[in-house]
């Protein structure tokens, strides 16, 4: 004899369980008491694929004039609230963002990688540095050799949330060769296991996934979508407990290779697990169930290395990353809403970055060959605005989310942005002027946080990226001068 | 030319890693890696200790070649193909979830592989979307399913389904206590007949099913346990159905069929001539062909190309075709594949290569002008290596050595930047003149004269007389014009794809990275060590140093002692 749940006697108890109390006090009490003295602290770390120069044509980020009320050069046209040259117009939170430029990723000049530096080559290798102040190795495929930030913050201010991380790729595909390329080169988040290696995580690429992942055990307003969803919901969670129950009678059976491989997979499922039993927060507020984003765009084919930019179309290159970088942006703003998670890694495209601009901005380029000649000055700048555009609509969501107590999500939030590579000499070719160079890049810097304050232009004389990372953590309270290998911070952004 | 002996070209550059031109470059395969620390210390991964146990079945003689395996993920195009064959499902969805595969030039190397939330939610989300997509189509639904309901609680319709899904799924009977739990939950209260009753739809017990096995981690991973040899620690003797599993991963990309299963049901492949038997029946099935087909793409870098649309459509057909025709229709030895004088092209393509068109406007054999011959003279191939708006006779130098000939090409110094062109001069080989002055010259002299003897072909595979010299300079009216000569150093010279075909097939270049690049491909793993190198040499020594048809090289391969045997990392 089976026993057997009813499924309407399923419902009945979920609903009788949930009307024991009034639900938006329940839940609204469980985030007051998660928020101690107030709402949680966020972090978002933002990463661009391309270089704010262009070989022997500049860079397009750095204002003119330090301080408050820097010009905007065209890049940084999206933070002010001017039409844009690609339709549209800016978001206006020039105020709340500063620029810090001067910054340096070291190299190794013939006696070994330097402290939080790189190896003379350029692409997928300052990656590492940037996101962990960890020196990478040789060569030019690297990954990070130390935790990268956002991992390092979570475990400082993530609490119980789960997931830790929201960890998001907008650009889905390498588009060159044969759109592989996973692994470390579409990385920016590496933590540190239980065994103290440094192990990549692969991020999200589909928006779709993003949304299910976080609002599928929502309670949908309409009863009988309720009813159903709570049904289903059931069904899964018994589904995984059944799958995570199987995974470990097989992980004994293992060699010590395969066991820490398998380990890792059941790491993963006793996460989705939580999820799926996780309360959901009551919606209201600024919290609440997002639209469905629907099917994922197609993922576009590879670009062609060889047909001199001529070529681009709507589709080749093209996975509507306008589109998914708006979806995943969204997902992190009501994620951080809803106190679902409060760090987040988002790597808008991929290093060396052959994403098509025509969709974009109508310029018949990519954004790697932009940055060597490809278009004009004007397209790569474009290009790297590109990035901006999304860093600013996130950060005018994030100013204009209400917190319970009515603050912003901004005044307790830290973002941070930096970009592949910045502008100077490439110790590859020997040659100034160059897109390979980890001389003179620039990073973004928006939230109130623990003091930061934004709208300035901010120039240092070769600081590590890391500094800014740095400057963000003790924002966000954490008692650190370091990251990685890289100690100091820029006291200009407490101005 | 005398056609030298594999073995010979083997043992050359294993043992000597042939020096040419300039420390750090060397024409041999790599053989760096020392065999990984004996795995006593690794964790149990059979019912007991070997050591001394007579019940244990003996350490096969080839031990010295049983290569190290781990856990595998099913590859994005390897879990396309399983809902295939096992849910008549081929959307192919999976790109659009899972992490991308690294490609090493294979996808599936297993030590690049980790789990992830993308992995796990993802796996969920395919899951349910297959599942979906299933119970919207009341015929395929029933032909999954095999019986019909008698009531939305009918265990027996149920246990029906899921043993005979389930052994399909996880590539293995299920034992009863498993179907239980997947009937009946882990608690006993739930479960794919729980949820059927609960529901009122018997349907939603399938859909409670097949959501769990299509995560399942013997789903998702292809786990090979297997049993202790004697004497041997760390070694293990493959079950009837992990080597099945091994067998049609392999030489189908996909899971093993009923046939199969039954063999393995029937312990009947627990010895090479039963495997060898197994493998040439695979080898008739369509999805042979494919999977034959993938491996030389992924190979020789072709799998996506550089652009899209009919034409390239029509070239990876082109190619497919010849491997179909020299392998699987007419069994010809596989060095054909690069000598061959016919090509089949549709009359777009044959108007596109300067051929006479076929006798069907929909494809057709046609025969090669001088010029041309086999798989390196197709577009496929050629569209690879591009780089600053043209062919890259660098690049194609460097896909001709490494991924070709298996040779070990350095990378630049780190003053070179790879990505600035050679400047001051108009035509391409001036312009890359500089790469024979200096420190440059030892490695360039291995790279660049291959593919410059590519040169009259462009990066779509047209024949052409002079490179653009500007891009808005029509070619005819370029002042750049193309010899074509080429030459492997210290082999010979040729000019175009028909003279490299034949040069590198007469000097045996192509056999022996043909077995390592197959051997990578079977294993899952970039990285050999002496133990992977012993077999692949064993597979080699049967060849006798002769060329070789691949359907035999394929069968030789599976039915060798070792591959029904595993290593522990």
């Amino acid at each position: 004899m089976v026993y057997v749940l009813k499924r309407r006697s399923l419902i009945r108890a979920a609903g009788s369980a949930m009307l024991a109390l009034p639900a938006l006090e329940l839940f609204r009490s469980d985030r007051a008491s998660a928020m101690g003295s107030g709402p949680p602290k966020r972090y978002v770390f933002i990463y661009g694929g391309v270089s704010i120069g262009r070989d022997g044509g500049g860079e397009t980020v750095t204002p003119d004039n330090p301080g408050f009320g820097y010009d905007l050069k065209r890049s940084l046209w999206p933070l002010g609230d001017g039409p844009l040259p690609y339709g549209g117009n800016g978001l206006g939170v020039q105020d709340e963002v500063s620029v810090v430029s001067g910054l340096r990723i070291p190299w190794d000049t013939g006696n070994g990688v330097p402290p939080g530096g790189k190896s003379p080559e350029f692409h997928y290798n300052t990656v590492g540095p940037s996101v962990s102040g960890v020196r990478g190795g040789a060569g030019r495929t690297n990954p990070a050799q130390g935790p990268s930030s956002d991992q390092v913050v979570a475990d400082a201010i993530a609490g119980d949330t789960n997931p830790r991380i929201l960890n998001y790729r907008v650009q889905p595909a390498s588009y060159v060769g044969s759109n592989g390329g996973g692994g470390d080169s579409g990385r920016i988040s590496w933590r540190l296991d239980g065994n103290g290696n440094v192990v990549g995580e692969d991020p999200i690429i589909s928006p779709r996934l993003a949304y299910e992942s976080l609002f599928s055990n929502f309670v949908p307003p309409d009863p009988a979508e309720a009813e159903a969803a709570a049904f289903l919901l059931q069904r899964r969670q018994s589904v995984v407990e059944n799958v995570r129950a199987r995974t470990e009678r097989i992980v004994p059976r293992l060699g010590a290779a395969d066991r820490q491989r398998l380990e890792r997979h059941l790491d993963e499922l006793r996460g989705f697990e939580e999820r799926l039993k996780a309360v959901p927060p009551p919606t209201g507020g600024a919290c609440e169930l997002p639209p469905d984003p629907g099917q994922d765009p197609p993922i576009g084919e590879p670009h062609a290395s060889n047909d001199g930019g001529h070529n681009y179309t709507q589709t080749a290159a093209w996975s509507d990353e306008e589109l998914r970088a708006e979806l995943l942006c969204d997902m992190i703003r009501m994620s951080f809403a809803c106190d679902l998670s409060r760090v987040a890694a988002l790597r808008l495209t991929r290093d060396q970055c052959f994403l098509n601009m025509f969709p974009l901005t109508g310029a018949h380029a990519e954004m790697h060959e932009s940055s060597h000649g490809q278009g004009t000055m004007d397209d790569h700048s474009d290009a790297v605005g590109w990035h901006v555009k999304h860093f600013a609509r996130l950060v005018a969501m994030l100013r204009d989310t209400e917190e319970l107590d009515g603050s912003s999500l901004l005044d307790h939030t830290a973002v941070v942005c930096l970009f592949e590579g910045g502008f100077g000499f490439d110790p590859e070719s020997g040659s100034n002027n160059r897109a390979h160079s980890t001389e003179n890049m620039v990073a973004l810097v928006a939230g109130r946080v623990g003091g930061l304050t934004g709208g300035q232009h901010i120039v240092t004389d070769g600081k590590h990226p890391a500094t800014v990372i740095v400057s963000a953590m003790q924002a966000l309270g954490m008692q650190t001068d370091t990251h990685g290998e890289i100690t100091g911070n820029v006291p200009e952004l407490f101005a | 030319m005398e056609r030298t002996s594999t073995m010979q070209i083997l043992r050359n550059t294993l043992v000597l890693g042939v020096v040419a031109g300039t420390a750090g470059c060397y024409t041999g395969l790599s053989r760096d890696h020392e065999l990984a620390a004996d795995s006593e210390s690794a964790g149990s991964a059979g019912p007991g200790d070997s050591d001394g146990d007579d019940d244990l079945p003996p350490a096969p003689e080839s031990i010295d070649e049983v290569g190290v395996s781990g856990i595998r993920r099913l590859t994005a195009d390897e879990y396309d193909n399983t809902l295939r064959d096992i849910l008549f499902d081929d959307t192919r969805t999976s790109v659009l979830l899972l992490p991308e595969d690294p490609r090493n030039p294979f996808d599936n190397d297993f030590t690049q592989q980790v789990a992830s939330q993308a992995l796990v939610e993802g796996a969920d989300l395919l899951a349910a979307d297959a599942v979906a997509r299933l119970l919207a189509e009341p015929g395929r639904r029933d032909m999954v399913v095999g019986c019909t309901p008698s009531s939305p609680g009918d265990e027996a319709c149920m246990r029906q389904f899921v043993e005979t899904f389930g052994r399909r799924a996880l590539r293995r009977p299920l034992t009863a206590e498993e179907v239980d739990v997947f009937l009946f939950g882990e608690s006993g209260h739930d479960g794919a007949i729980g949820h059927s009753t609960a529901d009122g739809d018997f349907y939603t017990g399938v859909d409670t099913f097949l959501r769990g096995i299509l995560q399942d981690p013997e789903f998702l991973y292809r786990i090979e346990i297997g049993t202790p040899v004697q004497g041997e620690s760390g070694v293990f003797k493959l079950g009837n159905h992990e080597i099945a599993a091994r067998l049609s991963y392999f030489l189908w990309g996909s899971t093993p069929d009923d046939w199969l299963l039954d063999r393995a049901d029937q312990g009947s492949l627990d010895a090479p001539e039963t495997v060898r038997e197994a493998a040439e029946h695979m080898l008739q099935d369509m999805r042979a062909l494919d999977r034959i087909d993938r491996f030389h793409a992924l190979w020789l870098g072709y799998e996506q190309m550089s652009f899209t649309g009919a034409l390239a459509d029509a070239m990876r057909a082109e190619t497919k075709a010849l491997i179909e025709r020299v392998v699987f229709d007419e069994r010809r030895l596989w060095q054909e594949i690069f000598t061959l004088d016919e090509t089949f092209v549709d009359d777009t393509l044959a108007e596109h290569y300067g051929l006479p068109g076929p006798a069907s406007p929909d494809g057709g054999w046609v025969s090669y002008d001088s010029g041309r011959r086999g798989l390196l003279s197709h577009g496929s191939f050629l569209s690879v290596g591009g780089k600053f708006s043209d062919t890259s006779p660098v690049q194609r130098g460097l896909l001709v050595r490494t991924r070709l000939f298996c040779q070990v090409i350095p990378s630049p110094p780190p003053d070179v930047d790879p990505d600035q062109e050679p400047s001051g001069a108009v035509c391409k080989a001036e312009r890359y003149a500089v790469h024979s002055e200096g420190g440059c010259a030892g490695c360039h002299e291995l790279i660049d004269p291959v593919g410059f003897g590519l040169e009259n072909y462009d990066s779509q595979g047209r024949f052409r007389t002079h490179e653009p010299d500007n891009p808005d300079t029509p070619e005819d009216e370029s002042q750049c014009e193309i010899d074509g000569d080429g030459r492997i150093s210290g082999i010979g010279e040729f000019n175009g794809p028909a003279e490299l075909g034949a040069l590198a097939v007469d000097a045996g270049l192509l056999d022996a990275c043909a077995v390592t690049q197959l051997y990578r491909f079977a294993m899952g793993r970039y990285e050999l060590d002496q133990l992977d190198y012993a077999f692949i040499e064993q597979v080699l020594d049967r060849q006798d140093g002769e060329p070789f048809r691949f359907d035999d090289l394929l069968v030789e391969f599976v039915a060798s002692e070792a591959f029904g045997y595993r290593r522990e990392e």
